[in-house]
């Protein structure tokens, strides 16, 4: 069954958090997460494996972060190509036996776009359509572009994946406390741009826990008619006795999840501090 | 030590006037002056978020390089800011597009209004920076030494590339790095502040960290 099939007729899982899982691994700070799908395959499939078999239909490749500016063109092309196999080689070994699904993972560039920056428009769709032909190239289900927030390179990155492949495309914009992205987009003129340029699925992830989320989730079902996604962190990071623990344990999250998925929120995942429990806990709480 | 990035999101510090027409270059007080720069505090006030990411690093120094463990700064200046420091904070602060918005719009039809509201946001963000660090020393329960920032005295302004490299402002509080250097939105700092055991910290930053001495802007309350 291809991917847009099975989003017309489920609710689907997403993953849930992977830079915290590396952090307990030994990533170091300011090491890029993404060199390790070449450096530590193993503990890359591992983690995607952990989703899948928790019930996850769709993990992201550790590619968050690549793209032109950060590797070269010949690192970048090896970065895609290692990180898809092992999503690959997760769902081949895992024991779930739901419909599974390899999503290319697209964030942010890391520069913001002019004129509040110094990005060229045109420069930032160049530098996102090579990430997205490699993740063609290598054969990916899906296109999730993720924690985007600027509008405006959402819409850079939607048209590098538009113009690039013919692949189901979704996008989840990371929105503060006040329900607006950083640059001032709300969640209704999220939907209006997103809508227009043909995403099969959008919402929101990231920055906040799920209360914190659930407005922001209401507007974005209130306005789409495209499914709706929430994929929020497990609250606020918290340092104790030198480790990073998210204040919402597996239970709370998927109490609040489940909740807004009564509501209509059919793509759920988790983002920074969840875990594969974490997503073992809401597909159990889950009512279909 | 795999250190947490924390993120802190701060009500309104309390304005300073005399910080804003300092920062505007005016040496005397008018009631003109004060009308415009009370004007555009009174426009842009609700329209700014103080945010500030940080991270903890122990810190060890010697032949003036401090080594913060993943990586290290070579600079005599910050060396003896932190001398007597184990840990070291770094942090990057910001309080957003929407002055960057405002400064760019009255750049086109009031340019007065425009210099009034950079020195708005360079209040501001200063006074952020001192919440930050007043919060710091309580929540450590250690004195704070001056806070330093790439640029400030032999450290260069390419360190910002570490820095960011550890706190994902971008993610955590959507501060960027330009090619240039300079950081979007425009009032924002990054800095690393020092923490000891010794005597009472500064309330305010003073510039004593930097010997920039041609600084227009140097000296302070």
């Amino acid at each position: 069954m291809n991917f847009r099939e099975y989003l017309k007729n489920n609710i689907v899982y997403l993953d849930g958090g992977m830079g915290t899982l590396l952090q307990i691994k030994g990533l170091r700070p300011g090491e890029h997460p993404e060199r390790w799908n070449i450096s530590r395959p193993d503990v890359i499939t591992s983690i995607h494996k952990s989703y899948f078999d928790a019930g996850s239909n769709v993990v992201c490749t550790n590619t968050f972060g690549a793209n032109i500016l950060k590797f070269s063109e010949e690192e970048l092309e090896n970065i895609v190509m290692s990180a898809v196999l092992n999503a690959k080689t997760a769902r081949d070994q895992s024991v779930s036996d739901r419909e599974k699904f390899v999503a290319l993972d697209i964030g942010p560039s890391g520069k913001l776009l002019k004129p509040l920056g110094d990005l060229d428009f045109e420069d930032a769709v160049n530098i996102f359509a090579k990430t997205v032909k490699l993740g063609v190239k290598y054969g990916v289900d899906l296109v999730i572009i993720e924690t985007m927030n600027d509008s405006y390179e959402t819409k850079a990155a939607l048209l590098a994946a538009k113009e690039n492949c013919d692949l189901p495309v979704i996008v989840s914009n990371a929105y503060g406390e006040d329900g607006k992205l950083m640059t001032g987009a709300t969640p209704a003129s999220m939907v209006a741009l997103l809508e227009g340029m043909g995403v099969d699925a959008l919402g929101a992830n990231c920055s906040l826990g799920p209360k914190q989320l659930r407005g922001v989730a209401e507007e974005l079902l209130q306005n789409a008619s495209v499914p709706v996604l929430l994929k929020p962190n497990a609250g606020l990071p918290k340092a104790v006795e030198g480790k990073t623990v998210f204040d919402i344990t597996a239970d709370e999250f998927s109490d609040e999840v489940a909740e807004i998925i009564k509501k209509g929120v059919r793509v759920v995942g988790g983002c920074c501090g969840t875990t594969p429990q974490y997503i073992g806990s809401l597909d159990r709480k889950s009512v279909v | 030590m795999n250190s947490v990035i924390l993120t802190k999101n701060y009500t309104e510090p309390p304005f300073c006037e005399k910080e804003i027409l300092r920062y505007a270059g005016c040496k005397t007080e008018n009631e003109e002056i004060l009308a415009l720069a009370r004007s555009c505090v009174d426009e842009i006030k609700s329209k700014l978020t103080y945010k500030v990411c940080y991270r903890e690093f122990s810190v060890e120094i010697s032949d003036d390089i401090c080594d913060f463990g993943v990586f290290a700064f070579k600079s005599k200046a910050l060396s003896k800011n932190l001398s007597g420091c184990k840990t070291a904070i770094f942090f990057a602060a910001t309080v957003g597009v929407e002055i960057d918005r405002a400064i760019s719009k009255y750049g086109r039809i009031s340019p007065s209004k425009a210099l009034m509201l950079q020195s708005v946001g360079a209040e501001r963000i200063e006074s952020l920076c001192d919440a930050f660090c007043e919060d710091i020393t309580r929540e450590y329960n250690l004195a704070a030494k001056p806070r330093f920032s790439p640029g400030y005295g032999d450290l260069p302004l390419d360190c910002q590339k570490e820095i960011f490299s550890v706190l994902s402002p971008e993610k955590q509080i959507g501060l960027f790095l330009a090619d240039s250097l300079l950081m979007s939105p425009s009032k924002s700092v990054t800095a690393i502040v020092g923490l000891s055991e010794g005597k009472e910290s500064p309330k305010r930053n003073i510039c004593t960290a930097c010997n920039h001495n041609d600084c227009q802007f140097r000296g302070a309350l």
